[in-house]
């Protein structure tokens, strides 16, 4: 029962990583262990500038 | 014990599935074969080749911290789950090149392709995609261009970056055409495909202002009309008046396509790159896990022979012999050198652990090759003639369907007119005769797969499927590229003019967006208007400078390994490069000397402009005959340009072997100093 709950989570963090569904709780994480001080972004303002940075390199091959 | 006992029956396996696919002559033998060799050789390579590269070349160390861990700044640096970077690193490595590249090759039979598939992959593409996955890892993310700079000097660098930038042109100028030709006079495909675009519009408006962050709810809404959009195309197809809208023949198809390439450049990302990034990521992932699942259901016997009298070099789908032309047709799939791109910048990024290194760069290449794989299955159990009918311009075969028809019967490969009629029916399109590029008769061999597995009565709803399927990945690399390319160009203008390297200053990105666009849409152009298909000419010339790229990620790599403490281990990237550099020269050099106006661009130049002068040629394509003149001779000059830069950096590689052998000093290849990792499972990796 407590490995199928193990498996169940991890399934649930694989989908929100490969998804990026998590990406701006994780963010925030971050925030709070690394740079307390920082307030962090709304999850709007977030995905607005982590959008265009990601697009300014080569991102997907032919 | 268990470990050994599974390594001896991938053995077995893989032995057995090579054996019954080498010793089957004259008989078809069955797809699933092929699909049992790959999964077991992939495996193989990973369980011992890369373990062995892991372990005693490159000396992944766990205890060592990666870049994502040292400088995490919780974005684009944030050390991830091993598998959530797998899945990132495939879906950015997976693209059109691996379903169009086998197809094409199938001409000369399903043996060729497959083994070049396998072994180049193992021994080649897998190996260059882990060890620059390595190198930048170690290298605080460098990009390809810069770690070519710092280990082969100025030209290694310059060479890599004119080397990117042109098969950036070649790729989405080949990569258009081949939507081109499934859209041309096919109102159900272009209807589809137009769809799209508004699609991911409303996908883009969806995710950034209703439900900011929710990308799930957003591709899923962005999915279901996608499928309503295959469906509703169907309908348009069918509708007197609608049909005529999108009914258009190959040139006016181009201008759209370059419109609409020009406009996706300039506009902002999050309204139309990135949610079509979305979308067909999703519904890449989908189709090729369907796509396994129904090889494996229906198991079909392969139609074609293992080996056709094309090897030659009379094949109509392209010119050329078996050697070298297999090997630069399938160039992803095999080894691409575009994945160095990705592997060098974007996922070192977020590797959390040098033990991942293996089956980030390794295995998702080996998943790469797999789709290969089975895009050659969907070629290879198409009955030879009807392949034939669909992937071949008229011209070669005779100029018009019935003389087609005769002259494929004649070789050997009996297809007819009804046939190919009641083919066309059944999946919606008006002909499926020359229909070139790859993507239609891919898309009638895995309409065919799914029709029979999840259902016969929707095969035209499958076709249309698949088309808008390959359509959207085709789109989207000519998004990304343009964006890459206009970003290069803005780098490198602004050496002479500073302001135009301001990449958000609206006169610029107009000026570049459209200079990149012009460059493309020039190859694109010509494609179009060729009488023998583009393909034929595009093709190769994209499968030389993706070679040459890998050639250079190679070369780099080499020197990297040639500088550490065991430079003899450099063999596992100098072998395949020595492979590369004697296909892509020879290829070169055959493109641009022979003397068959088929295969050598400047013979097809004189050919064409010695008809012009007699007079023989029909008025439509004397029309045209000029342009394609400068054409192929330009296309002999790029392939000059090609082979020019491929050799430049492999005197550069000797350069560094001849005073490694001699024992002179060189430079040490800078890789950031050791810092033990703090993560819990550092040590374990």
């Amino acid at each position: 029962m407590v490995d199928l709950q193990r498996h169940w989570r991890r399934i649930v963090e694989f989908l929100s990583g490969a998804t990026g569904e998590g990406a701006y709780e994780r963010y925030c994480l971050h925030l709070r262990d690394a740079h307390p001080e920082r307030a962090a972004p709304s999850k709007a303002e977030f995905f607005r500038d982590g959008q265009t940075e990601r697009w300014d390199g080569v991102r997907r091959c032919c | 014990m268990l470990k050994k006992l599974l390594g001896l029956s991938l053995a077995g396996g893989a032995a057995i599935s090579v054996g019954a696919i080498a010793v089957s002559r004259g008989e078809p033998i069955n797809a699933l074969w092929l699909l049992v060799a790959g999964v077991c050789i992939y495996t193989l390579g990973y369980r011992f080749y890369a373990a062995w590269i892991e372990a005693h070349v490159l000396s992944c160390d766990p205890t060592r911290a990666t870049p994502a861990e040292r400088l995490d700044n919780g974005r684009d640096f944030h050390p991830t789950p091993r598998w959530v970077v797998f899945g990132h690193h495939f879906a950015a490595i997976a693209g059109p090149g691996p379903l169009v590249g086998p197809t094409l090759a199938a001409q000369f039979g399903y043996l060729p392709g497959t083994l070049w598939i396998l072994i180049g992959s193992v021994l080649g593409g897998c190996v260059q995609d882990m060890v620059v996955l390595f190198a930048s890892t170690r290298r605080d993310g460098r990009t390809l261009g810069q770690m070519a700079r710092e280990e082969l000097g100025s030209i290694g660098g310059t060479a890599a970056l004119l080397g990117t930038l042109a098969i950036m042109v070649i790729l989405i100028a080949v990569l258009s055409l081949v939507v081109v030709n499934a859209m041309k006079h096919s109102p159900w495909a272009t209807s589809t495909v137009f769809a799209t675009i508004p699609i991911a519009v409303v996908v883009g408006l969806y995710m950034r202002h209703l439900r900011p962050g929710h990308v799930v709810e957003g591709s899923v809404l962005g999915v279901t009309l996608l499928i309503g959009a295959v469906v509703g195309g169907g309908w348009v197809d069918h509708h007197e008046s609608w049909r005529v809208y999108f009914d258009h023949d190959g040139t006016t198809l181009a201008w759209f396509v370059m419109g609409y390439g020009f406009l996706a450049a300039i506009l902002p990302v999050w309204l139309l790159l990135a949610p079509r990034d979305y979308l067909s990521t999703y519904l890449k992932l989908g189709v090729i896990v369907l796509l396994a699942v129904a090889i494996v259901v229906i198991h079909p016997d392969l139609r074609m022979p293992a080996l056709t009298r094309f090897v030659d070099g009379t094949g109509p789908v392209f010119a050329g012999k078996l050697f070298p032309f297999v090997f630069i047709t399938i160039a992803c799939g095999a080894i691409s050198g575009f994945h160095s791109l990705i592997s060098s910048g974007t996922t070192p990024k977020m590797l959390r652990n040098e033990g991942d290194i293996r089956l980030v760069g390794y295995g998702s290449m080996a998943l790469e090759s797999l789709v290969a794989i089975m895009a050659m299955i969907a070629a290879t159990l198409l009955e030879p003639g009807v392949y034939f009918a669909i992937n071949s311009p008229l011209a070669a075969l005779g100029g018009s369907a019935e003389a087609a028809v005769n002259t494929l019967s004649q070789w050997g490969f009996p297809v007819t007119l009804e046939t190919m009629q009641s083919l066309a029916n059944q999946v919606g399109e008006s002909t499926l005769f020359a229909r070139t590029g790859g993507a239609p008769s891919l898309a009638v061999g895995m309409a065919s797969i799914f029709a029979s597995t999840f259902g016969g009565a929707m095969i035209a709803i499958w076709y249309h499927f698949a088309i808008m399927f390959e359509a959207i990945f085709i789109l989207t690399t000519l998004d990304a590229g343009t964006r890459v390319g206009r970003f290069m160009l803005q780098d490198t203008l602004s050496h002479l003019w500073k302001p135009i390297g301001r990449t958000s200053w609206y006169p610029s990105v107009v000026l570049t967006s459209g200079l990149i666009v012009a460059a493309w849409g020039y190859f694109l152009y010509i494609g179009v208007t060729d009488p023998n298909g583009g393909i034929n000419i595009l093709w190769p010339l994209f499968g030389i400078s993706n070679q040459m790229l890998a050639a250079i990620a190679l070369s780099v790599m080499t020197a990297v390994l040639l500088k550490g403490h065991r430079p003899w281990r450099a063999m596992i990237t100098a072998a395949p490069l020595l492979w590369l550099s004697v296909v892509t020269s020879s290829a070169a050099w055959l493109k641009i000397t022979s003397d068959n106006p088929k295969i050598g661009f400047l013979a097809g130049a004189r050919d064409l402009a010695d008809k012009l002068a007699a007079g023989t040629l029909p008025p439509e394509k004397a029309a045209v005959a000029g342009k394609i003149i400068f054409n192929q001779q330009l296309d002999a000059v790029l392939a000059g340009i090609f082979l020019t830069v491929l050799w430049l950096v492999l005197i550069d590689v000797c350069v560094v072997l001849v005073r490694r052998v001699r024992g002179d000093s060189v430079d040490p290849s800078p890789e950031t100093p050791y810092v033990r990792s703090l993560l819990p499972e550092a040590g374990h990796g």
